[in-house]
């Protein structure tokens, strides 16, 4: 039995999307421990990854929108709605990392800070993305609806990210993506950006399983919706009834 | 320490969730496919 190209490359690319998560553990546990925080500081490995590949699912979310409006082609209504999901997915681990790591060193898991409530914002604006979805059966109308969503949404990005430098935060100012020069050691830095090519990787594998779920879901609505094909007896008209007689 | 384990561990658990439930899925619907062909 053999197996196509593409089958193949879809293979290799969860062996190793699996094998840099293993990675990625291995150097966030093993990388010597933070000096003033200790061990609960290793939840940066955790939270810089999922909270960036939110940021990129939800831009990806907003490419697929724009390429869906402009081109009517569904395939980027897959990308588009594959990317929202695991967007939500990573956005929610994100939130509970933040708070498994706030509780040992703010000593609350939730505090009303604008960069926690403007991500929690984010999370269930990506959850309405998907609740919208749900809501249509028709997928170009659901499509069109959801698109519209998609591009209004990413405005929270920059948002969510720079809250922490326009307003006074309990939270740190942002890891990566930062207007001057980062401050962190070189071995941690390089646990952090293996952990984010790792969890970048597997982003890039759940999406392409998350999008052959959308195809499939769409050709069985068309198979579902597509008109019969003629049956015996559609030749045959019926007869004209004509004040209670039939007319032959 | 305990904080660190719990975090990974509910991290890698919802990861793992996840992928089985999307496999679940893929296979669910791959069958439907394939019955209505």
């Amino acid at each position: 039995m053999t197996s196509s190209p593409t089958r193949r490359s879809a293979r290799w690319l969860d062996v190793a999307a699996v094998l840099g998560i293993v990675v990625a553990l291995g150097f966030a546990l093993l990388t010597p421990a933070e000096r003033t925080q200790g061990t609960p500081a290793r939840m940066l490995y955790l939270h810089v990854p999922t909270i960036w590949l939110a940021y990129v699912a939800f831009v990806v979310t907003l490419a697929g929108s724009i390429a869906y409006l402009a081109t009517r082609r569904m395939r980027w209504d897959h990308l588009a709605e594959a990317s929202a999901e695991v967007g939500v997915l990573f956005t929610g681990i994100a939130v509970v990392d933040g708070m498994i790591w706030a509780k040992p060193i703010w000593g609350v898991y939730w505090t009303w800070d604008a960069r926690l409530t403007l991500t929690a914002i984010m999370f269930f604006v990506y959850v309405g993305y998907l609740a919208l979805r749900r809501t249509i059966t028709d997928p170009e109308g659901r499509a069109r609806r959801a698109a519209i969503l998609g591009i209004v949404g990413v405005f929270q990005i920059p948002i969510v990210h720079f809250s922490v430098i326009w307003w006074r935060t309990l939270h740190q100012p942002p890891t990566l993506l930062r207007p001057d020069e980062m401050q962190i050691d070189p071995p941690l830095l390089a646990a952090l950006w293996i952990g984010v090519a790792a969890f970048t990787l597997l982003y890039v594998a759940l999406m392409r399983h998350r999008m052959q779920l959308a195809r499939i879901e769409l050709a069985l609505h068309d198979a579902a919706t597509a008109p019969a094909g003629p049956v015996a007896g559609d030749a045959v008209s019926a007869p004209e009834v004509t004040a209670g007689r039939s007319r032959r | 320490m305990k904080w660190a384990v719990l975090g990974y561990t509910l991290t890698y658990g919802a990861l793992a969730l996840y992928v089985a439930s999307l496999a679940a899925r893929l296979r669910g619907a791959g069958r439907r496919l394939a019955e209505r062909r």
